[in-house]
């Protein structure tokens, strides 16, 4: 391709010399021409011209000698003066004769002989002239023989001026018959060459015109491979750039821009201008790169990093080559690629290694640890691969059927085997169930130990495919033996436990329904003797009676205290959501003839809403409420204040709980008598009581309950008092958490 | 036998509280008559038995040997037969799950023994006096189980 341009080119280059040098020759010729034709019209003027003036000295002539008979014949001077004149034009035509022959020989001895002619003929002419006026002519016989030898000389003169008319004619013929000749040739030539010339033109059109074609061609390629090499650029990220190192400009390919991360074209290319990009670390490896492509003409690979205007950084190659054209131009042409993303992929790969070698260490520890946390923890693992329906134990398998590791290939038969007959079945039934659905439910079985021992076995096993796709059962194995024994004990001992729970209840049952049958009887029958026969009686009888009455109403109170009790504590662990305003409201209307009687006068604040059991609530403020109802002092009306604060755990010392739990502190403070901080803790036993019974009645359960109860709903119950100052009782509730 | 008296039968085993129940009746001038019965059993069969002249309230002890009174209750209302005739339960337990089964089951009122005579004659003459068709209509938990 290139061969056949440079080929067509000296072609050109010879056509185009002949071309000229015919375009020359023809010039030369031309001119050569013109100037032959010229030189010939110029020698015809100067024919016509002898001839003219060989007419005109022939009129002077003539008219001399018309002038000369008018002065013979008239005397008068008048024609002697035009004979003068013409004289004076003869000489004149002559001497321009003489000129005009100058360069013609012939002609210039015809003008000699026939000056000699005219001299003599004038020279009679000046004798007549000399004669005076009075001389007669036609007596004077020289005169008429004068006159008539110059008629003679005058005819002569005619000749001679004939013959040199002839003679210029002769020259007039002879140069035009080579005029002509010139005229006949000169267009036949001329048209000749530029025939031929306008061949050489056609051919060279012609072969302009393929060259072209074959240039376009080669173009629409160059085109294309450019365009190709566009998307290249774009695809791989990379750019290319020209220094020319001739003229010191650098240009840059569109996608250079772009992986500068700037618009194309959108800078001069550029020392500068390129330093910009480059990231502040790498400024020293990019000037490098400038030196190196002045100092050597050749760049090799080279990577530094830049940063685009949108702050990303990019790690970039570069590589150039010195390039020389045919004009000898000097250009270092370069490639500069992204290399971001396969760095990254290194990177990664890397990473991937160093993670692989990471993951390959945990995987030889796990292995050793689960190797250890096998004997540990008594069991084993094992895999049945579906394709060989083999068996793949871990050591402590064996161990734990008894046997020394991989001492046997483990298959199903021989793992039936060692089972113990009666649970046979289900391991066979599970294995089967494995092999058809590769599903296994958790299995208990005995085995029979090769030193025949009875052990308890639990296996659990979950299909597992592989990254190679081999399907497979990965299954583990335990010997639950202590478990399975202690879970028998603890099964034994919660029916026990269950047991107790329903005597208790039956026992509760009892109290509550049975003791109370004889009590109520005995209560009635005393009724019907207060009634009937109370008239009867004897004062001490009546006494009797009266203590009797009392003590039957104590163990009723007893009786339902204890029930309460023993209700408080089967608690229902159901805590709502209980507004202690309502609980306090239901507590004081409960005990509102009993606030009446003792004129009592109850303070209370806002209180909030926990999570508890409204009734068992209830039952903790009537208590609370009637405890300082029953203790007050006797000359002074009770003041019962009820005050509630949100606090956290760790500010009350008196909870043991360093946490931020939050709790309510509601406190009943009363004004009643009170009693020794030492029994603070003691009051809140069951059936521990203060005082004596004639003196305050009670059971010694109430605070008991109370206590139980606040416990039901995870709170705290505390006393606080000193004797004859009064009581105060504080209880904590947890704060409610939102949901 | 009088037609204008209120007839009252009362089933429980204990002797005592029979006796206490038949005094209060004498002793309160309320035109009735009271008999009694040992235990539920009985007290299907005095009811069943053709001769019988249904009472217009039944006290029933709820702990009975042979028959106790829930399962008599039971028996009472899948009788038509008995549909008019008032059911009490008279019992020494009031335990929520007692008064719950007996008023599920479609007792009329529940009284616990009171340990008074007075008492106990004061609530047998407010429930022998009772609107019953009242009562009824308007019968729920609250005011299923009577206090004094």
């Amino acid at each position: 391709m290139k061969n056949n341009r440079y080929k067509s080119s000296i072609y050109h280059k010879i056509i185009f010399t002949i071309s000229l040098l015919i375009l020359f020759l023809i010039g030369i010729i031309t001119v050569k021409h013109i100037d032959n034709i010229s030189g010939s019209s110029k020698s015809l003027i100067h024919s016509y011209e002898v001839n003219l003036e060989l007419e005109h000295l022939y009129s002077y002539i003539k008219g001399s000698e018309n002038s000369m008979r008018g002065y013979l014949i008239s005397k008068d001077s008048l024609y002697l003066k035009l004979y003068q004149t013409d004289i004076k034009n003869i000489n004149y035509s002559f001497s321009s004769l003489k000129k005009l022959t100058g360069n013609n020989a012939v002609q210039q001895q015809n003008l000699q002989a026939l000056y000699k002619i005219i001299n003599t003929r004038y020279a009679y002419m000046d004798s007549y002239s000399n004669f005076n006026n009075n001389f007669d002519v036609n007596r004077n016989d020289t005169f008429k023989r004068n006159f008539n030898e110059s008629s003679i000389l005058l005819a002569e003169i005619r000749g001679k001026l004939n013959e040199m008319v002839a003679i210029e004619k002769s020259f007039l013929k002879q140069r035009n018959s080579i005029y002509n000749n010139q005229i006949y040739f000169t267009p036949i030539l001329t048209l000749g060459i530029l025939f031929i010339t306008l061949l050489l033109t056609i051919f060279t059109y012609y072969k302009t015109t393929r060259d072209i074609e074959k240039v376009q061609l080669a173009n629409i390629k160059l085109n294309k491979s450019q365009f190709l090499s566009y998307q290249a650029e774009i695809l791989s990220e990379f750019g290319t750039w020209e220094w020319n190192l001739n003229t010191n400009i650098i240009t840059y390919s569109d996608n250079l821009y772009r992986i500068l991360g700037a618009e194309p074209q959108s800078f001069e290319a550029g020392q500068d201008n390129f330093m910009q990009f480059v990231h502040p670390e790498d400024v020293s490896i990019a000037n490098n790169i400038f030196e190196k492509i002045i100092a050597d003409e050749d760049l090799p690979h080279t990577y530094y990093r830049i940063v685009r205007p949108d702050g990303t950084t990019r790690i970039l190659r570069s590589v150039g080559k010195l390039f020389i054209d045919k004009l000898g131009n000097k250009t270092v042409l370069g490639v500069t690629g992204d290399v971001t993303d396969e760095h990254n992929k290194n990177e990664l790969l890397k990473s991937n290694y160093q993670d692989l070698i990471g993951v390959n260490n945990q995987l030889k520890i796990f292995d050793e640890s689960s190797k250890q946390a096998e004997i540990l923890g008594k069991y084993g693992s094992w895999v049945l691969n579906y394709d060989s329906l083999k068996f793949t134990y871990s050591d402590n398998q064996y161990r734990l059927m008894g046997f020394e590791p991989q001492s046997f290939d483990p298959s199903i038969k021989n793992l039936l085997e060692n089972i113990h007959p009666e649970d046979k079945p289900i391991v066979d039934k599970a294995y089967k169930k494995a092999l058809t659905s590769m599903k296994i439910a958790a299995i208990n079985y005995r085995i029979i130990r090769k030193d025949g021992k009875i052990r308890q076995f639990k296996t659990i096993a979950k299909p597992f495919t592989d990254l190679k796709g081999i399907q497979s059962m990965i299954g583990t194995t335990q010997d639950v033996t202590e478990d399975f024994n202690k879970s028998l004990q603890l099964k034994h001992r919660n029916t026990e436990l269950e047991k107790h729970v329903k005597e208790l209840n039956e026992f509760n049952q009892v109290a509550s329904h049975d003791l109370q049958e004889p009590l109520r009887k005995i209560q009635t029958f005393i009724s019907r003797i207060n009634d009937k026969d109370k008239e009867n009686m004897t004062d001490a009888g009546k006494e009797y009676l009266s203590r009797m009455e009392k003590a039957s109403d104590r163990m009723r109170v007893l009786i339902n205290d204890l029930l309460q009790y023993s209700k408080a504590n089967r608690a229902e662990k159901n805590l709502v959501s209980t507004n202690l305003n309502e609980v306090l409201r239901d507590s004081l209307l409960e005990l509102s003839q009993n606030i009446e009687d003792k004129k009592a006068v109850v303070n209370y604040a806002e209180l909030p809403v926990i999570n508890g059991i409204h009734f068992q609530m209830q039952q903790l403020f009537s208590n609370l409420l009637s405890n300082s109802l029953k203790y007050s002092k006797e000359n002074e009306a009770p003041i019962i204040d009820i005050d509630c604060t949100e606090i956290t755990a760790k500010t009350e010392a008196v909870l043991k709980d360093r946490s931020l739990k939050k709790y309510y502190k509601i406190n009943f403070t009363d004004n009643g008598i009170g009693f020794e901080q030492e029994y603070a803790e003691k009051i809140f036993l069951l059936f521990n009581r203060l005082h004596g019974k004639t003196e305050y009645q009670g059971t010694g359960v109430g605070l008991a309950i109370c206590k139980k109860i606040v416990e039901n709903h995870k709170g705290y119950i505390f006393a606080n008092a000193q004797l004859g100052q009064g009581a105060s009782f504080t209880i904590y509730l947890p704060v409610p958490v939102l949901a | 036998m009088q037609y204008d008296s209120i007839i009252i039968t009362l089933a429980d085993d204990d002797e005592d509280d029979r006796l206490f129940f038949t005094d209060a009746f004498q002793e309160l001038k309320i035109n009735t008559i009271v008999n009694t019965v040992n235990n539920g059993r009985e007290l299907l069969n005095f009811l069943n038995h053709p001769e019988t002249v249904l009472p217009n309230i039944i006290f029933l002890d709820l702990n009975m040997p042979i028959l106790n009174g829930i399962d008599c209750l039971k028996e009472i209302k899948r009788n038509d037969k008995f549909n008019d005739i008032a059911i009490a339960i008279y019992s020494t337990s009031s335990s929520d799950q007692d008064v719950e089964n007996t008023f599920v089951l479609g007792a009329n009122i529940y009284i616990k023994k009171p340990s008074n005579f007075n008492d106990l004659k004061k609530i047998l003459s407010d429930v022998v006096t009772i609107n019953w068709q009242y009562h009824t209509n308007d019968l729920n938990k609250e005011n299923f189980l009577l206090r004094l």
